[in-house]
């Protein structure tokens, strides 16, 4: 029901059996280590092997990425658990380590040679489309020139007929005549001409050409152009059907994904084993590893640094040391253990508080989403993916804790007769022919009476900050500090429990007179013992009395706002409710029955999923924030670190062997 | 055949989810922006970040629910509508105005802390409890408004 005791422990053994005493380590599983410093003692140095396993889980990793874009699952689903290997699978795994970071490799290289082609690919289309507008050219690209004749082969920007390029010319050098052009091909952009000219004006015919913008090719080649062109749609088809064959390759490894999932926990392992073999420490003929363990497993632990021919001593740690935190609590309350981490670790002084808040946990959350049929859902669905897969870590905490809010919101739902909204009700009126909708809440219906429910809200409130009040008392007494015990609990309990009264009868009236007589001395006698002891600390009268009355405002305002923000219980159990049968209305608004059933059944089916999914959401969220905000902040304080065992930190693989313990 | 207080009442049982439906809608979609940017880079962290997402819509079901439950009260729903005097149906367009204007601006404040939340789950993903915590905190506002919408409501039947 708490955190698990922590022991430091010291271990020492030969040093050639270093090696195998963090493996014998890693596989219990249950130890943490930290780094040794010492300046008589040297540390191995581990940077290289950690570096290759490094980078060899990043190639696997970098394969899985790369078969997932090709449609063959890597990951694990959500609810799905680990696969277990036995010994013998793991070492003929284990054998093989070589063959399966080759295929890791082998995925990379198809990888990288799909990505060239493509960037081949794209090249030579770029090619295919500069040569386009040369195809019709049927003499060489390089424009050879006859013994008084030259020849320019180039593009121009834009449209040119034979009739525009002539004139364009004809007007820059209108004194030469000795040329001729052809157009191969005009294009909107581009044209493409081939000119002729006599070797004498080579110059002022260029000279006319370039202040045009004549731009000779910029890859010429001897070769006739249509053969390019088939040159450059082959290699485009060839290069086509490799990435095609490439792709097929990599979509066909489905039986290699094991291969890689198996190599990235054994690496990832061997990276761990290696980061911790550098945290002991040698000497000439002896290893030494430092680390905590949680005391219940020590004995453990003791054995199995024996087994390695070594000693371990147990201590308990220094007051000022920087302890991990494990929590250990029963079923009932493990489940929550996340929403603790959620907001913090214990700290040195705190106790965990997830045995404190999951009885609150479950009532809260069952009377937000307060929906007898969204309570069985959650409880059938939860309750199977438990049994059905094998989810493990913190998703089977969630899932727990889920399948106990569904059993709550079961409860108040039929509490208050409400199931899928008012579905029952509607059916009765709509189909079965009653006049009025039944009653079929167990206790009442909550739209027809909010106030009580409201003030059911507060009590239940008051309840829930009373025991943060009662969990900080006690954790004073025992520190011993018996007198902040009493008088920063007590006076403030009276208080609000004197004030509640007076402040419910404003809602509702009726209550006895002898009740509200107590409750006004009750509260009388709170506020004094508050004003005169809340600072009791300084000396001073007046600054005593002057304390007292900030104190008292303080308390006075932080209760009330606190114990106002229960009324979220009321609200968020009518939005489910109200919604619910808008929902339900929604589906009967046809008069005709049979079209009416088909209408429900459609709306029901999308309406409910909608409403429960959101309304879920809301209850996990707003009973968070009850636990954190409003009675966290009575007795806790968090800032634990949380405990890190040197394990088989693998992802899709468990090895039989390896402990379970934390 | 409606009295002119059974209009007013409608017009404000009307605007209630309209302006916080409003506010809703903008806030959704502030914080879809800043998600879609996360998950363009990381697809895992949807799940994470359609939380946040779905966090200021809340106010817009607020909104839906005090009209529905005027609209029921009134009689519109059953199409018995009630016959109101002016001041009767100005009380029930008073019971709307807390969730029709705290819904709208505190949905665009919640959209706000979420976008930052975002940012959270962004470079910290198992940290997103806090940020759902923190935009949470927004909504507490709209909630105590709409009790005071359901309770003088309640108060009115």
């Amino acid at each position: 029901m708490s955190k698990l005791k922590m022991l430091k422990f010291e271990a020492a053994a030969l040093q050639q059996n270093g090696k195998s005493l963090i493996e014998e380590l890693q596989r219990l599983g249950i130890a943490e280590l930290y780094a040794i410093e010492d300046e008589r003692l040297f540390r191995s140095k581990t940077a290289e092997s950690t570096q290759i396993y490094e980078s060899n889980i990043s190639i696997v990793a970098q394969a899985m990425d790369t078969l997932s874009e090709y449609g063959i699952k890597c990951s694990n689903g959500m609810f799905s658990g680990r696969k277990e290997l036995t010994k013998e699978q793991y070492n003929e795994k284990c054998s093989k380590i070589n063959d399966y970071v080759k295929k890791a490799y082998k995925i990379n290289e198809l990888k990288k040679s799909i990505a060239d082609s493509k960037a081949e690919i794209v090249r030579n289309e770029t090619q295919l489309g500069s040569l386009k507008v040369w195809e019709k050219l049927d003499i060489s690209m390089l424009g050879e020139a006859t013994q008084n004749a030259v020849c320019f082969i180039g593009t121009l920007s834009g449209e040119y007929s034979r009739e525009r390029l002539l004139s364009e010319v004809s007007q820059i050098i209108p004194e030469i005549k000795e040329y001729d052009v052809e157009i191969v091909c005009a294009l909107k952009e581009i044209t493409s001409v081939v000119v002729f000219c006599h070797k004498d004006c080579e110059k002022e015919v260029l000279g006319a050409l370039r202040s045009l913008g004549f731009v000779p090719p910029t890859e010429a080649s001897s070769k006739p152009v249509r053969q390019r062109i088939e040159e450059c749609r082959e290699k485009i088809r060839s290069l086509n059907v490799c990435v095609e064959q490439s792709q097929n390759t990599l979509r066909s490894m489905q039986n290699d994904v094991e291969c890689l999932k198996f190599a990235f926990d054994y690496f990832t392992v061997k990276y761990e084993e290696y980061t911790n073999l550098s945290k002991a420490a040698f000497s000439q003929s002896s290893v030494v590893v430092c680390g905590y363990v949680p005391e219940k497993f020590s004995q453990k632990l003791v054995k199995t640094v024996e087994k390695c021919g070594g000693a371990a001593v147990l201590t308990e740690p220094e007051e000022d040391e920087d302890v991990p935190v494990v929590l250990s609590n029963n079923g009932f309350s493990e489940p929550v253990e996340g929403i603790t981490e959620m907001y913090a670790l214990p700290g040195k002084n705190d106790v965990d508080p997830s045995g404190i808040m999951a009885f609150f946990y479950y009532l809260l959350f069952g009377m937000m989403l307060s929906d007898a049929g969204y309570g069985v859902l959650m409880t059938i669905g939860s309750w199977f993916i438990l049994k059905k897969t094998g989810v493990e870590g913190n998703m089977r905490k969630t899932m727990k804790m889920f399948f106990y809010c569904g059993i709550s919101t079961t409860i108040w739902g039929a509490l208050f007769g409400s199931w899928f909204g008012d579905i029952v009700q509607v059916i009765c009126t709509n189909f079965l022919g009653y006049a009025q909708p039944p009653n079929i809440a167990l206790w009442f219906e909550p739209i027809k009476d909010p106030i009580k429910l409201l003030l059911f809200s507060f009590v239940i409130g008051i309840c829930h900050l009373f025991l943060g009040l009662v969990v900080f008392g006690v954790m004073q007494w025992k520190k011993g500090d018996k007198v902040s015990a009493i008088l920063d609990t007590v006076p403030i309990m009276m208080t609000v429990l004197g004030a509640a009264p007076l402040a419910g009868s404003i809602l509702a009236p009726g209550i006895p007179r002898i009740v509200m007589e107590i409750a006004k001395y009750l509260a009388i006698a709170g506020v004094v013992l508050i004003v005169l002891t809340n600072s009791r600390s300084s000396k001073n009268i007046l600054a005593r009395l002057g304390g007292g009355l900030y104190g008292l405002y303080n308390i006075a305002s932080g209760y009330l706002s606190d114990i106002l923000s229960y009324s979220r219980l009321l609200a968020l159990g009518l939005a489910t409710g109200s919604i619910g049968s808008v929902i339900n209305m929604l589906g009967t608004m046809i008069q005709n029955p049979v079209l009416k059933a088909i209408l429900l059944v459609v709306v029901f089916i999308v309406g409910h999923s909608l409403n429960m999914a959101i309304n879920v959401l809301g209850a996990y969220v707003h009973t968070n924030r009850l636990q954190f905000v409003e009675l966290f902040s009575k007795f806790y304080e968090g800032g634990g670190r949380a405990f890190q065992p040197l394990k088989f930190n693998t992802k899709f693989f468990k090895f039989k062997e390896e402990n379970d313990n934390v | 055949m409606f009295s002119s207080g059974m209009a007013i009442a409608i017009i404000g049982a009307v605007l209630a989810a309209l302006v916080a439906g409003i506010g809703s809608a903008k806030g959704v979609g502030m914080v879809g922006e800043a998600a879609a940017g996360v998950v363009a880079e990381d697809p895992s962290k949807f799940s994470k970040v359609l939380i946040l997402q779905l966090l200021p819509g809340t106010q817009g079901l607020y909104g839906l629910l005090t009209t529905v439950l005027v609209l029921s009260q009134l009689g519109v729903l059953s199409g018995a509508p009630l016959n109101l005097t002016v001041a009767q149906g100005w009380a029930y367009f008073g019971a709307c105005l807390p969730i029709m204007i705290v819904g709208y601006f505190s949905a665009i404040a919640q959209a706000r802390a979420a976008v930052a939340g975002v940012g959270i789950v962004a470079k910290n993903p198992s940290q997103n409890g806090k940020a759902i915590t923190m935009a949470a905190m927004v909504e507490t506002y709209a909630i105590l408004a709409l009790l005071v919408s359901i309770l003088v409501v309640n108060g009115l039947k």
